[in-house]
C-alpha cells in the first residue's frame, strides 16, 4: 500500500488529523511503522496559538498506531471505531517549535483480536526524542459497546 | 492569564479547595464542539486525549494557585498514565477531580485525576507536571 492507502485507514479527518505520511512500515513479527508530521499545518488553521499543543504529537502517535493495528489485524469495519485504552507516556524537557518536522515510530507489542498494545517515540528529524509512549487501542461499536 | 485560543481552551469551569490540595474541573461536551468535526465525521466520540489535555489545563491553574506563579507555560507533563474507560459523547458534562499526590519540592508536583460523566468513572489519570527548565523559579 502506498501512504495515500495508508492514511486513508485513518478514521480520523482534518481538523483531528495529525499525521501527514507514511514513509516505512513492516508487517512482519510484532510489526513497525513511522509516520511524518508537521505541525505548521495546525498552525496556519489557528494562528493565535503561540505554543505546539503537545497532545497533537500524542494523538498523531496514536492514529499513526491505528494504522499498524489494521495491518496486523483487520480494517476497520464501517460500524467500528478506535478508541484509546491506556496510554503511559514520558516527555522530555525538550523545547518544540511549529517549524520542526516529527517522526512518529511505532513498534507492536501485542495483537489480540481487535485489541493492541504498542509502544512508539515521538522524535524531531534530527532525532531528538521528545516522548516515549505505551499505549493501547481497541474497537468501539458505533452506538454500542466495545 | 491564559494565552491559550478557543478552541484549545479545555477548561470550561473550576474551583479549588482553599489550601489548594485539589481541584474540581468541568468540561462540556458539545455537539458543535470543533474537534468533533473530524472525530468522527459519521459518529462523534469526544478525543480522548482532549479529555488528558483538559486535565493537563486544570493541573496547570491549580499549580499557578499553589505557586503563584503568574503565568502559565511554566510546567512540563513529564509523565502521565492513563485509563480511558468509557466513551465521551456530545451532551456529556465531564466533572473531574483533580488531587496533588505530593510534591517533593516547589518544582514537581504528581496529581492524579478522575473524571466521571453521571458519576460514572470514564477516565483516570496520574500526571507529573515539572517546572520547564528555561522557566523561571
Amino acid at each position: 500500500m502506498n501512504s495515500d492507502q495508508l492514511l486513508s485507514l485513518i478514521p480520523q479527518h482534518p481538523p483531528f488529523r495529525f499525521v501527514d505520511e507514511i514513509i516505512y512500515y513492516n508487517t512482519d513479527g510484532n510489526g513497525y511503522l513511522t509516520a511524518t508530521f508537521s505541525p505548521s499545518k495546525v498552525k496556519e488553521l489557528h494562528p493565535k496559538l503561540k505554543r505546539v499543543p503537545m497532545i497533537i504529537l500524542y494523538e498523531g502517535i496514536a492514529q499513526s498506531s491505528i494504522i499498524l493495528t489494521q495491518l496486523m489485524t483487520l480494517p476497520l469495519e464501517d460500524n467500528e471505531l478506535p478508541v484509546l485504552g491506556y496510554m503511559d507516556l514520558c516527555q522530555f524537557d525538550t523545547p518544540v517549535e511549529w517549524e520542526d518536522e516529527f517522526l512518529f515510530d511505532i513498534k507492536g507489542i501485542r495483537f489480540v483480536s481487535r485489541k493492541a498494545l504498542m509502544r512508539g517515540n515521538i522524535s524531531k528529524k534530527n532525532g531528538t526524542i521528545i516522548a516515549s509512549l505505551f499505549l493501547s487501542v481497541a474497537t468501539l461499536q458505533k452506538g454500542g459497546g466495545e | 492569564m491564559t494565552e491559550t485560543p478557543k478552541p484549545w481552551v479545555m477548561v470550561d469551569g473550576f474551583s479549588c479547595t482553599k489550601n489548594y490540595s485539589s481541584a474540581t474541573l468541568i468540561k462540556l461536551i458539545t455537539e458543535s464542539d470543533y474537534f468533533l468535526q473530524g472525530h468522527f465525521p459519521q459518529y462523534s466520540i469526544y478525543p480522548g486525549l482532549l479529555l488528558v489535555e483538559c486535565i493537563r489545563q486544570g493541573a496547570e491553574r491549580l499549580l499557578v494557585n499553589i505557586t503563584g506563579d503568574q503565568s502559565l507555560f511554566q510546567w512540563n507533563m513529564v509523565k502521565n498514565s492513563t485509563r480511558f474507560t468509557r466513551p465521551v459523547l456530545p451532551g456529556d458534562t465531564v466533572l473531574f477531580e483533580l488531587n496533588v499526590v505530593s510534591f517533593p519540592s516547589n518544582s514537581e508536583f504528581k496529581i492524579n485525576a478522575v473524571g466521571y460523566v453521571n458519576e460514572k468513572i470514564v477516565i483516570r489519570s496520574n500526571l507529573i507536571l515539572a517546572r520547564k527548565e528555561n522557566a523561571s523559579v
